[in-house]
């Protein structure tokens, strides 16, 4: 049931253990990934970019196609997400010995489910509130105390935490807002623009740590087949730059959230680093959580809009920190 | 045993699917908004159109809107643009104020190297699941944009200023037609760019995707703006319902907005702007009061003090496993 799962985490037997093998939960990531890759693609990237496409005739079919399919895609990756969602946390309680600590994780789980549950039916902001806040202490705990736990290097940690701080960085933008609008506060939230931009800093820095602590271990795995699609995404890019019909704008905000305050060769760089690290690690035998975490990060994005992008990045890092049982390196394997 | 484990995957793979499928069908989304919102709450107060910088402004509830760098020309990037949102309604009128930082006022064009500040809202024209890409819509989700710009509020303000007032000391010919319309065909077909009389500084458009924004033959928003000490205000102001394919507002609904600025000392103009994702923009029953204060503090040690007790309870927890 839990072969390849670390000695020391697979200790805790307290709580009922999830009905799905390890390898099952795999391929059920494997298929959200397929899932959220082609929404990202059909919903919230080529649906917006065509913006300079003459939309009649067969354009126009073809937009409503890819519009309907990316539809279908975003609704069966958020079932997904909230499936594994569901089992990473239950995973996570598992594991943990009882205690404060776990009802903590536990009655956290819970309140995020609710909030969840109640913004999806209703317009209440005290359930986005509670769904946010949740998200946010859940995200901060898998990132940076299981982290720890799961004897992660220096490196890893390092990553995980910048992009853990730019996710909070986020939602201290977003959640201080909706408090202020709750509590009827007449005022802007303080720093909350300038730490929205911090945000923006550190997620671009996490992707040159991520780079260091995942991908140059795993340099040689890239080869020329990875290396000839980072640079396509990366020529690509440069040509939308310097074209004076540039899409490089809706590209950015429609689908990872940046809001290009950094100089742009910045972004470019930064990319990819991030590609080359997740080509890497897809691309070598023990890293597939580390590139489905990766990956799920990049497809949430750095303002998360919808509930559903928040699961993605909870579950991204989840996978990054190697703290579900089901995820964490064998002992053999070497980076 | 490991065909079994299989079809539990495949088996919960198409349950998924199917119910994906069912929901896109039923036009839902599983998942719900988690941006800002701008809530324009009732002023029992009257809201001057024409005085961005009122006093009743105090009461309604700030949102601070990062906007993108200009990217139509290069650099294209390193902009740190924000605005601040702020909207009201008096059961019939919906108020929009913009307010953002600019160190110079641009409001004259009458030369070719002068660029007018500008700012728009952007709203769906039917609110809904599908909402319209940013960017001047899409065909089956077509938006209605209100845009202001500095030039036409001093047309309104000063008169219509025109280049005998740029170039005072300039030497004319002789012009036989200057009074007929044969001589400002522009004009005389009644081309926004080419009015010297506006009754209103802000123009009502439609736009159903790129390349299609239209002036309406509805000049029905009204509004000013005004520069002050390095800050421009500009307020919007249009009935909640009106006639014609124009984005609709009632007490109770939701919808989205978003936004642009136009900075005409960097020479922006046009596509060159900077712009927001779409918010949701509520129209509350509630009244804008404005209060608040000690209670927000009070939520704010609350949510703070929740963050220091998970993470010493976490470590506590790690220790105790270590122990």
């Amino acid at each position: 049931m839990l072969e390849g799962v670390a000695p020391r985490l697979a200790v805790a037997t307290r709580l009922p253990r999830p009905a799905l093998t390890a390898e099952g939960l795999r391929q059920l990531t494997a298929v959200l990934l397929g899932a959220a890759l082609v929404e990202t693609l059909l919903l919230r990237l080529v649906t917006r970019i065509g913006v300079h496409l003459p939309k009649e005739g067969v354009v126009t079919r073809a937009f409503e196609s890819a519009s309907f399919l990316g539809s279908i895609a975003f609704n069966f990756a958020s079932l997904l997400a909230i499936a594994l969602a569901v089992v990473v946390l239950a995973s996570l309680a598992r594991r943990m010995e009882r205690g404060p600590a776990q009802l903590a994780l536990i009655g956290l789980s819970v309140a995020m489910l609710s909030g969840l549950a109640l913004s999806l039916t209703t317009d209440s902001p005290t359930a986005d509130a509670v769904f946010g806040v949740a998200a946010a202490l859940l995200v901060g705990a898998v990132g940076l105390v299981f982290a720890r736990e799961a004897n992660r290097t220096f490196g890893d940690r390092l990553a995980l935490a910048l992009i853990v701080a730019a996710y909070l960085s986020y939602q201290y933008y977003v959640l201080s807002h909706l408090f202020y609008r709750i509590f009827d506060y007449g005022a802007v939230p303080p720093l909350s623009i300038s730490v929205l931009r911090l945000g923006e800093v550190l997620a671009v820095a996490a992707a040159a740590v991520a780079f260091w602590a995942w991908g140059l271990p795993r340099r040689r795995r890239v080869g020329t087949a990875g290396l000839a699609a980072v640079a396509t995404v990366l020529l690509v890019l440069i040509f939308a730059g310097l074209s004076p019909y540039s899409t490089m704008a809706i590209l950015a905000l429609w689908t990872t959230g940046l809001s290009l305050i950094l100089p742009f060769p910045v972004y470019l760089l930064a990319l990819a680093l991030y590609l080359l690290t997740l080509m890497a690690c897809w691309r070598s035998g023990d890293g597939f959580w580390t590139a489905a975490g990766l990956l799920l990060v990049l497809l949430a994005g750095y303002m998360p809009e919808a509930t559903y992008q928040h699961l993605l990045l909870l579950l991204g890092v989840a996978f990054l920190s190697r703290a579900v049982p089901w995820t964490a390196p064998h002992p053999a394997a070497t980076a | 045993m490991r065909t079994s484990r299989r079809w539990t995957v495949l088996g919960i793979t198409l349950l998924a699917l199917m119910v994906a499928v069912g929901l896109t069908v039923s036009d839902m989304r599983l998942a719900s908004s988690q941006t800002v919102t701008l809530v324009a709450k009732r002023s029992e107060a009257q809201v001057p159109a024409d005085d961005p910088f009122d006093t009743v402004w105090s009461r309604a509830n700030p949102v601070e809107v990062p906007l993108s760098a200009q990217t139509v020309v290069p650099p294209k990037a390193g902009g740190d643009r924000t605005i601040t949102a702020r909207a009201l309604h008096d059961d019939e009128r919906l108020y929009v104020l913009m307010e953002w930082e600019d160190d110079s006022e641009d409001s004259l064009v009458s030369s070719q190297t002068e660029f007018s500040d500008a700012a728009a809202v952007q709203f769906p024209v039917t609110p809904g699941e599908t909402i319209p890409a940013f960017c001047m819509g899409d065909p089956n989700a077509p938006v209605n944009i209100w845009q202001w710009k500095a030039a036409w509020q001093t047309d309104i303000d000063e008169g219509f200023v025109d280049v005998e007032d740029t170039y005072p000391n300039a030497s004319v010919d002789l012009y036989p037609f200057e009074d007929e319309d044969v001589f400002y065909p522009a004009r005389a077909l009644g081309n926004v760019f080419a009015q010297t009389e506006r009754e209103t500084p802000i123009d009502n458009l439609l736009a159903g995707s790129f390349g299609t924004l239209t002036q309406t033959s509805d000049q029905i928003v009204n509004g000013a703006g005004e520069w002050r000490d390095g800050h421009w205000r500009v307020l919007f102001a249009r009935e909640m319902s009106v006639d014609g394919d124009y984005s609709q507002f009632a007490e109770g609904d939701s919808t989205n907005v978003a936004f642009a600025a136009w900075d005409g000392a960097s020479d922006e103009r046009d596509g060159m702007k900077s712009v927001s994702q779409f918010l949701t923009l509520e129209v509350s029953p509630d009244v804008a009061e404005g209060s608040g204060g000690v209670t927000v503090w009070i939520i704010v040690a609350v949510v703070l003090g929740a963050v220091a007790l998970t993470l010493v309870l976490a470590l506590y927890g790690r220790q105790r496993q270590r122990g």
